[in-house]
């Protein structure tokens, strides 16, 4: 559900649609003619290089429309370059681009929902992009568990606990590192006493810390 | 010959026995170790088709997992919080009491509310699964398009912590 009754009978006409966890939900190649919007989950959009090496440079969150770019503009090309995969089981809605098209041209005000969304679209790829070129692999899993506690962290006392499931595999793939490499410096994040495990979780001992470990 | 040992007067009894103290710690210290790293992932699954249920429990028995069973949300929300297995795989249309009023009740449990499910389900729950994504679940699938494998995998990648 958004802020706006409006679109929310709008989104209604539609489907909803289920994917399970790490299902692909768009290819590269795939003409875009869809534009799919959140209703629950997350789901990652991926850069597969020719040698298989896979970058995660966003997470898109409940409420929230991907791809970030899909507007008619004659100097982008209808194909999809990236690989859109669900985080976490998700269902969202597959809206037709022209009907979406025809309800923000009918509805200037609503697309503010839209344009909130791609600021900071904007501002996260251009982090994401300073770590991958000046980083190294400890910066870029550090910069993964910033974006999954800013997702899906919960403040307790002191830390900030990630509340889902994620294994080290999920870790890699956002950080587009080895599961290897990432357990190495996710045991060296523990040994600094930057984040632990509790109840199935990971939590940050201390946010700030962490943020610091970024800019070192 | 009798061998009176006081380590208060003897340096070499005193030794002895220090050596001693030490093996008997360094044998504590691998029985321990080895029963944390040995130590059994204990799943419970929730499945009223028996014949799914016994698949599915052999299977992960097989692959040296401890697991506990039923045929009921009920018994299978006592055995949850009782035992407190690393992972619930759960069947979403359970006679009586459903599988989504279990996860809600699970979900008010302090430590319930941490423990990751995996729902089993039909083609034809998607409402129901929706439901049960807002309560969080890990991951949720499709019986019919089950692979076994798959999911072994997928518990033991969730679990290892």
């Amino acid at each position: 559900m958004t802020n706006s009754s409006k679109f929310d009978t709008f989104l209604k006409q539609f489907k909803s649609i289920l994917y399970r966890r790490r299902e692909r939900i768009i290819l590269p190649g795939e003409e875009a003619d869809n534009v799919f919007y959140i209703e629950q989950g997350h789901v990652t959009q991926s850069i597969l290089s020719p040698n298989g090496n896979q970058f995660t440079p966003y997470i898109f969150a409940p409420n929230t429309f991907f791809p970030s770019i899909w507007f008619e503009n004659n100097h982008l090309s209808n194909i999809h370059d990236h690989e859109y995969e669900s985080l976490t089981p998700v269902e969202v809605y597959k809206i037709p681009k022209g009907k979406l098209m025809s309800y923000f041209r009918e509805n200037p005000n609503e697309i503010f929902i839209f344009y909130e969304q791609l600021t900071v679209y904007s501002a996260e790829l251009l982090k994401k992009l300073e770590t991958r070129v000046f980083g190294d692999a400890f910066h870029m899993v550090t910069l993964a568990l910033l974006d999954l506690a800013k997702l899906f962290g919960k403040k307790q006392t002191k830390e900030i606990i990630i509340n889902y499931w994620f294994t080290h595999q999920d870790i890699a793939n956002i950080s587009g590192l080895s599961r290897e490499v990432v357990t190495i410096q996710m045991n060296h994040l523990m040994k600094k006493q930057l984040i632990g495990y509790k109840n199935h979780f990971i939590v940050i001992n201390s946010l700030k810390a962490l943020e610091m470990e970024l800019q070192s | 010959m009798k061998w009176n040992c006081n380590p208060k007067s003897n340096n070499f009894c005193k030794s002895v026995i220090l050596i001693t103290d030490l093996t008997k710690a360094v044998a504590y210290y691998v029985i321990y170790m080895s029963k944390i790293t040995n130590h059994e992932k204990k799943i419970l699954i929730i499945e009223d088709e028996t014949i799914l249920l016994e698949l599915f429990a052999d299977k992960f028995i097989s692959e040296k997992f401890e697991v506990l069973q039923s045929t009921t949300a009920e018994k299978g929300l006592k055995l949850a919080l009782k035992n407190k297995p690393d992972l619930i795989l759960l069947d979403i249309l359970l006679p009586k009491m459903d599988g989504l009023t279990m996860l809600k009740m699970l979900r008010a449990n302090s430590w319930g509310k941490n423990v990751p499910v995996i729902i089993l389900s039909n083609v034809t729950d998607q409402q129901k699964v929706s439901e049960a994504m807002k309560l969080g679940v890990y991951d949720y699938i499709i019986k019919t398009d089950l692979i076994l494998n798959d999911l072994v995998k997928q518990v033991k990648e969730v679990t290892n912590f």
